[in-house]
C-alpha cells in the first residue's frame, strides 16, 4: 500500500559489527561491509569525504584497507549499544544507500534493523534522521530477534545471537520480542577477538597489520621483510588492523571443544599452525579451545589473566545457557515450553564448530525434565551471519506488511515519535 | 450512557494511515482504574476489579509481572511488552488475537483484535484514543 509491490523496499542491517545492505526478496544482502568508520577533524587534506557538509569530522566509510595519517577508527554504536555518532551513521547510510545500492532514496521504503534494546530517543532520532536527509516514501523499524526467528520461518522462539560487541538472548512470541525477556552479556565476537589477541601479545607475538612492513622476495620463495614506520597512524586505527588478522586467525583455528571443557584437557594437543601476514608463525594449542570456551564458561576468564576492556566491567559475566535461562524465566509462563523447543542460534559470532552442538547439550542439562529442547541454527554460514538482514528481507516482501510501514505522510503528520507507536 | 457508546463505535474502527478503515477491533472498552466499565462494544467480554489491579500491577512493573501475562474477561495474553513509561501494555493470544491496553490518568482503554488486524496497527490506534481520552482530562 505504502511500500508498494512495485518497487522494492530496501534492508539495511547496521550492526555493531558490519553494515549489511540490499534489496528485500533477495535471499543474502548485496552488500556488506566494517560498521568501523574513520574519522578525522577537519582542516586536514581531505581527498574523498562522506556524510554531511556541516560535520566537523570528514568520515570514512568502507575504507579500511586504506592507512591515512590521524584518522581514528570509530563505531558509530555508544558504550550502551545503541548508536550514539550519528555523523558516522549518516556516513555508513550514505554510503549505503548512495554509493553501494545508488538508489534515488526517495523511491524506497526502507525496513531498518536495531537493537532490541534501542531506547525511544534512539529510535525516533533514527526516523528523523532517515526522513529529513534521505525522503523514503516510508519505513519501518524492526527488532533484530524478530527479524532472525522470521529468517528460520518461526513467528515465534528464542534468539541467541552472538554478535560483534554482544551476545543478546530474547524471547520472540508472535512476531513481537518479549522486551522485558531480554538478556545481554558483552560476551560477542569482538570481545573474544580481543582476548586472543591480548594472548597473543601476552606471548610477545607481534601481530604487524600489513601496513607497517614491506615485503619483498628474494628468490627461492624467501622473503625479505622489513619494518615501515607511519608515526601518524592513530591507535585506533592500528587496533582495527590487529583485529582483522585476528579475526581470520579466530576463524580458521579456534575451535569449541565437542563437550565441557575443562582446565587441564588438551595440555598436549598437537597445535595449528598459521602464518600471520608478515611471515612469522605461531602455534596456537590448548586456547584454541580455551578461549571459545569463554561463552560457556567466563570464569576461564581468570586463568587467561589479560586485561580487555569490554569484559572487565564490575558485573559477573554470564554464560549462554545462564542468559537463555534468565530470559525463559522473565518470559510469560504459557511460552516457556514453547520456547525451549524453539531456540535459534544466529549472529556472525556463532561460526564456530561444535557451536550448535555445545549450547544444545548445555541446555539440556539446564531445561525442565518434562520439556524438549531443540536448537535450530542454519547449517549455512551465510545465512547464519545474516539472519537478521534474511529476516528483514522476508518481512519485507510480504503482502501482510505493506499496511504496517510509516509513511513519510504520517511522519509530517505526526512526528518521528509516531515510530513507537507504529513499531513496537 | 449514549456519550459512551459513540466514543466506542470510534474506537472500534481502525483507520489506516490514509483515513480508509483498516478494519474493526473484534470487542474494545473504556473502563476505569478499579476495574468499572463506562463504556463497551458488543462481544466484550468483560473486565473485573481483580483484572483491574493486575492490570495496575503490570504497568507499574512490567519486569516482575511479565510472566503473569494480560488477563481480560478471563482470557489471557502473553504479555509483549509496555509498561508506565509507555502508557500502553501489548498482548497477544495464539497467533490471531491481540489485546492492546492504554493507561490514562484515570482510565484503561482496551481494544481486543482477531486476524483481521495486526497488533502494531491497533497499538497505534488504540494510542491515539488514549491521548484525545488524556486531551480530555480523563
Amino acid at each position: 500500500m505504502y511500500g508498494g509491490d512495485e518497487v522494492s523496499a530496501v534492508v539495511l542491517d547496521l550492526g555493531t559489527h558490519s553494515v549489511k545492505a540490499g534489496y528485500a526478496g533477495q535471499d543474502t544482502p548485496q552488500h556488506v561491509f566494517t560498521s568501523s568508520v574513520g574519522a578525522r577533524a577537519k582542516g586536514g587534506d581531505v581527498d574523498m569525504t562522506e556524510g554531511g557538509s556541516q560535520s566537523s569530522r570528514d568520515i570514512f566509510v568502507d575504507s579500511m584497507g586504506i592507512r591515512r595519517d590521524e584518522v581514528d577508527v570509530t563505531s558509530p554504536y555508544g558504550e550502551n549499544g545503541m548508536l550514539e555518532d550519528w555523523e558516522a551513521v549518516e556516513g555508513i547510510w550514505e554510503h549505503a544507500l548512495k554509493k553501494c545500492l545508488t538508489i534515488q532514496t526517495d523511491e524506497h521504503p526502507v525496513l531498518m534493523s536495531e537493537p532490541v534494546h534501542n531506547s525511544d530517543g534512539v529510535r525516533s532520532k533514527m526516523v528523523e534522521l532517515m526522513f529529513e536527509k534521505y525522503a523514503p516514501p516510508a519505513l519501518f523499524l524492526a527488532k533484530n530477534p524478530v527479524l532472525s526467528s522470521f529468517a528460520v520461518g518461526k513467528a515465534s522462539s528464542l534468539v541467541i545471537d552472538i554478535g560483534g560487541r554482544n551476545t543478546t538472548v530474547t524471547a520472540v512470541h508472535e512476531g513481537y520480542a518479549l522486551q522485558k525477556s531480554v538478556t545481554r552479556s558483552p560476551l560477542g565476537g569482538e570481545a573474544l577477538t580481543d582476548v586472543i589477541l591480548a594472548r597473543l601479545e601476552k606471548q610477545k607475538v607481534e601481530v604487524r597489520p600489513r601496513y607497517a612492513f614491506t615485503k619483498k622476495e628474494k628468490g627461492d620463495g624467501e622473503f625479505t621483510v622489513k619494518a615501515v614506520n607511519h608515526p601518524k597512524t592513530s591507535a585506533s586505527y592500528s587496533l582495527f588492523k590487529r583485529r582483522e588478522i585476528v579475526e581470520d586467525l579466530k576463524a580458521t583455528v579456534y575451535q569449541l571443544n565437542d563437550h565441557f571443557f575443562r582446565g587441564d584437557e588438551h595440555k598436549n594437543v598437537a597445535g595449528i599452525t598459521y602464518e600471520l601476514p608478515d611471515g612469522n608463525t605461531i602455534e596456537v594449542g590448548a586456547e584454541r579451545f580455551q578461549i571459545p570456551e569463554l561463552l560457556f564458561q567466563p570464569d576461564i576468564l581468570k586463568d587467561l589473566d589479560v586485561n580487555v576492556p569490554s569484559l572487565s566491567g564490575d558485573v559477573k559475566l554470564k554464560s549462554i545457557q545462564e542468559l537463555v535461562l534468565e530470559c525463559i524465566n522473565n518470559s510469560d509462563v504459557d511460552v516457556r515450553k514453547d520456547l525451549w523447543g524453539n531456540l535459534v542460534l544466529c549472529g556472525g559470532g556463532s561460526m564456530f564448530t561444535n557451536m550448535r552442538e555445545r549450547l544444545d547439550g548445555a541446555l539440556f542439562d539446564h531445561a525442565p525434565q518434562n520439556v524438549k529442547t531443540k536448537v535450530v541454527a542454519s547449517m549455512n554460514s551465510v545465512e547464519r551471519r545474516f539472519s537478521t538482514w534474511i529476516g528483514g528481507s522476508i518481512l519485507a516482501s510480504l503482502g501482510s506488511f505493506q499496511q504496517l510501514w510509516m509513511s513519510k505522510q504520517e511522519y509530517e503528520e505526526h512526528g518521528a515519535n509516531l515510530v513507537l507507536r507504529k513499531c513496537p | 450512557m449514549s456519550s459512551w457508546d459513540a466514543m466506542i463505535d470510534s474506537l472500534r474502527v481502525v483507520a489506516a494511515p490514509d483515513g480508509t478503515a483498516a478494519g474493526a477491533l473484534s470487542a474494545c472498552c473504556i473502563a476505569d482504574h478499579a476495574g468499572n466499565v463506562w463504556g463497551q462494544s458488543e462481544h466484550f467480554p468483560g473486565f473485573n476489579a481483580e483484572e483491574a489491579t493486575a492490570l495496575m500491577a503490570l504497568f507499574a512493573n512490567p519486569i516482575d509481572r511479565a510472566s503473569e501475562g494480560i488477563v481480560i474477561g478471563g482470557s489471557r495474553y502473553v504479555f509483549l511488552n509496555g509498561g508506565d513509561e509507555d502508557g500502553v501494555v501489548r498482548g497477544k493470544r495464539g497467533s490471531e488475537h491481540g489485546v492492546v491496553v492504554v493507561k490514562t490518568k484515570t482510565a484503561f482503554v482496551i481494544g481486543i483484535h482477531g486476524d483481521n488486524l495486526e497488533t502494531r496497527q491497533v497499538s497505534a490506534h488504540v494510542e491515539q484514543f488514549g491521548d484525545y481520552l488524556s486531551s480530555q482530562g480523563m
